[in-house]
């Protein structure tokens, strides 16, 4: 069987683009959400919380014509996949245009102002708003098409877009992609544009904050005083190298994914399961053929949400009892939806090689119906971990689980 | 070892019939499902007005509202063609099966609900959230068809959300037949859906690639001929039941065809021009992975839009591969393209069309393009051939590229 090893990660996140800045904000106790005051005249929009990317810009050396069909996710994607492929060494080497490498990576939807453009069809009966690169815009897969046609990805385009698991079925497709031998190098990952109308669907479900006066304590995730979650956005993106290509280019590992699993509730489109997520979690330590007690930390998925919350918990604490160590890194950047899955494998392999793991933000008092588990709350600890898991559960009722191994150098 | 993947399931929603003989009638017949779109005749802006839709689709009354309430017609369409499907395999009532997790759902379209796209789309711009619902996004996101499937028939295993534009059906059997082969699934609904609008054609108007032949839609699309100008656009859903060849077998379940061989690559060159060269690619790949040669292929079920810079790559790169002696013709000739549906449909129709050994025509071909490498189009009349190994290609606005080989049962 073919090992599937991590050889770069790139990011941009509403807390820095490296591990050392975000770690820095994350010991200083500051989170990425803050009171939207553009939100302020949207009528029926109860939440005003948003966790924005506030310092991101086109780079000055991408051309008009480079970005011309993309809109703010698939940018960030391209800045983020840059960033990763720079770091596994492979920026400008040919063999990315080879047909070696492919990606997956997905999002919730295309950006916005696109989706405006195509909704005129609709409601002012004129297609004047429609241009050439409209659909290339709205459409969900828009960030892959974009990051392989910008660096010249001639494998296979894997569009993985599943609501909020759309970044982790990113990383498990392209794992399986290698692992199964269709390619020997994949881009994976997942991207999100901050848009008010993901606020509101989730504030129809009441599923939003609206500690409207109190941005730097909430979201709460796990908390008896939670009121739901935060909208965020950004990029991750992550190069998957078979392993003995990896060695026979040089190239540093940084981890090895060695487990994925998802699967569907197939209950209710909006209301997560806690049965069939134990069972996810339960196939992905069967896919990478440890026991449970091998895991050293379990990166939540956390939403903040009292259902989600709850049923997640419960599966965890099922699968591994109330010693593992738990967090939940949407209390630091909102629930980036279709970045996430991504955003937080990467960290949690960040964390785990640096044996240093951020608490979850805000938790104050556990909520008793939460799974009993060991929360970290109040600072972030040291820990060793050998192998870490990144669960993550989405609006329709999709489920993964992927477990990283931390590399030891043979 | 690696494991067969077998076809037990068709079932379709198609402008020409849900079923495969009431489809099969209208090809034989050379009946068309493109007609004039009075209905936009007041929208502004479109130059094309004709279209393939799915006229009276009325969702069965076995739905209640509380299950269609977060399915806009797309979903619909998708629900209905897995159900179909699933039933044809014999699976629909097995329940326990469905939801043992070793069932999955590969499912893609181009875009979710225009009613949901309309409905945030408006909220954006008006700054008045109040239409928007718990259902808005599950409506509008482009994994729409798949989510409500799973839910409505209980389906737990994987979701692969395959949304590529015009390869979403053709990429969600193909990964779906790799999670069958690789041993993570046992079995698959895999297809596509997609709903008809009209901002999907002012999409192709935009870049002069939608048909203008307003006055006489019954003859457009007219795929790889000298007068075509341009695509049409269809709807509908064609969806398969992929199955582990011991799993159909050990329950006793009819096989159409074999899946043996799936490829899909990327252009990476431009975002809406396609490019013979990595077309060609995926065309080989296919033939490798199911260990055969071009010589074996009998019949090619080709993308052919009716634009003439995809049928020109499409006929480099197929006759790069075949040379000229190939069988070929082109199901948008019939139902136009739909989209995220159109590879679910040619595959349902391709895999029926081996057993049946009859091969529709491109309809509307009467003067191949000359600028066009050569191909043995089927023209005029359908053909009866006996095919032991067929090939289904399609290919993506964004440069994704497919290639599928189906093998006789």
């Amino acid at each position: 069987m073919r090992r599937v090893v991590v050889t770069g990660m790139g990011a941009v996140t509403a807390l820095g683009n490296d591990f050392a800045t975000i770690k820095g904000n994350i010991e200083a106790n500051k989170t990425a959400t803050k009171l939207m005051p553009e939100w302020a005249d949207i009528e029926g929009l109860q939440t005003r919380l948003g966790a924005p990317v506030t310092d991101f810009e086109k780079p000055k050396h991408y051309k008009r014509k480079q970005v011309r069909s993309m809109g703010r996710v698939a940018l960030m994607a391209t800045v983020a996949s840059e960033a990763a492929l720079a770091q596994a060494g492979l920026l400008g080497d040919e063999v990315i245009q080879s047909g070696a490498m492919g990606i997956a990576y997905g999002s919730c939807s295309g950006s916005s102002s696109a989706v405006v453009e195509a909704a005129a069809v609709f409601y002012e009966k004129t297609t004047s708003k429609i241009t050439a690169t409209t659909y290339v815009e709205m459409m969900s897969h828009t960030a892959a098409v974009n990051v392989a046609l910008f660096f010249g990805l001639k494998g296979r385009v894997i569009p993985t877009s599943s609501a909020c698991t759309s970044g982790s079925q990113g990383i498990g497709y392209a794992y399986e992609s290698i692992k199964f031998g269709r390619q020997d190098l994949m881009l994976a990952g997942g991207a999100e544009e901050l848009c008010p109308s993901q606020a509101a669907v989730f504030d129809t479900l009441f599923a939003t904050s609206l500690k409207n006066d109190t941005p730097e304590k909430t979201p709460q995730p796990f908390d008896e005083a939670r009121d739901g979650l935060v909208i965020g956005e950004g990029a991750t993106s992550l190069v998957l190298e078979e392993y003995e290509h990896a060695k026979a280019r040089g190239a540093t590992i940084l981890a090895e994914i060695v487990g994925f699993s998802c699967n569907s509730d197939a209950r209710h489109i909006t209301q997560p399961t806690a049965e069939t997520m134990q069972v996810v979690i339960e196939q992905a330590l069967d896919d990478a053929a440890i026991d449970a007690s091998k895991i050293g930390y379990v990166c939540a998925h956390g939403t903040a949400t009292e259902l989600g919350d709850i049923a997640e918990t419960t599966a965890t604490s099922n699968v591994f009892g109330e010693s593992m160590p738990i967090s939940s890194l949407k209390s630091w950047y909102g629930h980036t939806l279709g970045a996430c899955g991504a955003l937080e494998s990467w960290l949690s392999i960040e964390m785990m090689n640096h044996k240093w793991f951020a608490h979850t933000a805000n938790l104050d008092n556990i909520d008793e119906r939460c799974g009993k588990l060991d929360y970290i709350a109040g600072s972030a600890r040291e820990l060793s971990a050998d192998y870490v898991m990144n669960n993550n559960f989405a609006f329709g009722g999709i489920n993964t689980s992927l477990i990283f191994k931390r590399w030891i150098e043979s | 070892m690696t494991r067969r993947v077998v076809i037990t399931g068709c079932g379709m929603v198609s402008a020409l019939g849900n079923t495969w003989p009431e489809l099969k009638d209208a090809l034989q017949e050379g009946r068309s499902g493109v007609r004039a779109m009075t209905e936009w005749q007041d929208v502004e802006g479109i130059e094309s007005k004709i279209a393939a839709p799915v006229d009276n689709f009325c969702m069965p009354a076995h739905y209640g509202r509380k299950q269609t309430r977060s399915m806009d017609r797309v979903a619909k369409f998708g629900v209905c063609a897995a159900e179909s499907a699933l039933d044809d395999a014999g699976l629909l009532i097995d329940k326990e099966r469905l939801s043992n997790g070793r069932i999955g759902v590969a499912c893609g379209s181009a875009t979710g609900g225009g009613v949901g796209v309309g409905v945030i789309g408006t909220a954006i711009t008006s700054k008045d959230f109040g239409k928007i619902t718990p259902s808005t996004y599950i409506k509008m996101s482009s994994h729409s068809a798949s989510v409500n499937i799973a839910v409505a028939f209980g389906i737990t295993g994987r979701l692969i959300p395959v949304s590529s534009a015009c390869t979403s059906a053709s990429q969600s059997i193909g990964f779906a037949y790799e999670s069958i082969m690789a041993g993570t699934q046992d079995a698959m609904v895999a297809g596509g859906a997609e709903e008809l609008s009209a901002s999907q054609v002012a999409v192709f108007d935009s870049v002069m690639s939608a048909s203008r032949w307003n006055h006489a839609p019954e003859l457009r699309p007219a795929p790889f001929d000298t007068s075509a100008d341009g695509i049409i656009i269809g709807e509908g859903a064609g969806m398969l039941v992929l199955e582990d060849y011991e799993h159909a077998k050990s329950r006793g379940a009819s096989i159409y065809a074999e899946l043996v061989g799936f490829s899909t690559n990327n252009d990476a060159m431009h975002i809406t021009q396609p490019r013979a060269e990595t077309m060609q690619i995926a065309l080989q790949q296919s033939l490798q992975q199911a260990c055969i040669s071009a010589a074996d292929i009998g019949y090619i079920s080709g993308h052919g839009t009716g634009t003439h810079l995809s049928d020109k790559a499409e006929s480099e790169a197929t006759h790069g591969v075949f040379g000229e002696h190939t069988p070929f013709s082109t199901l948008k000739s019939y139902l136009g393209h739909s989209l995220g549906a159109c590879a679910g449909l040619e595959a349902v129709a391709l895999v029926n069309m081996m057993q049946d050994e009859w091969f529709h025509p491109t309809l509307n071909l009467q003067k191949p393009n000359a600028e066009f490498l050569p191909l043995d189009h089927i023209m005029g009349q359908g053909r009866k051939l006996s095919v032991d190994f067929t090939q289904l290609n399609n290919f993506a606005f964004g440069g994704v590229n497919t290639s599928l080989v189906f093998k006789r049962a």
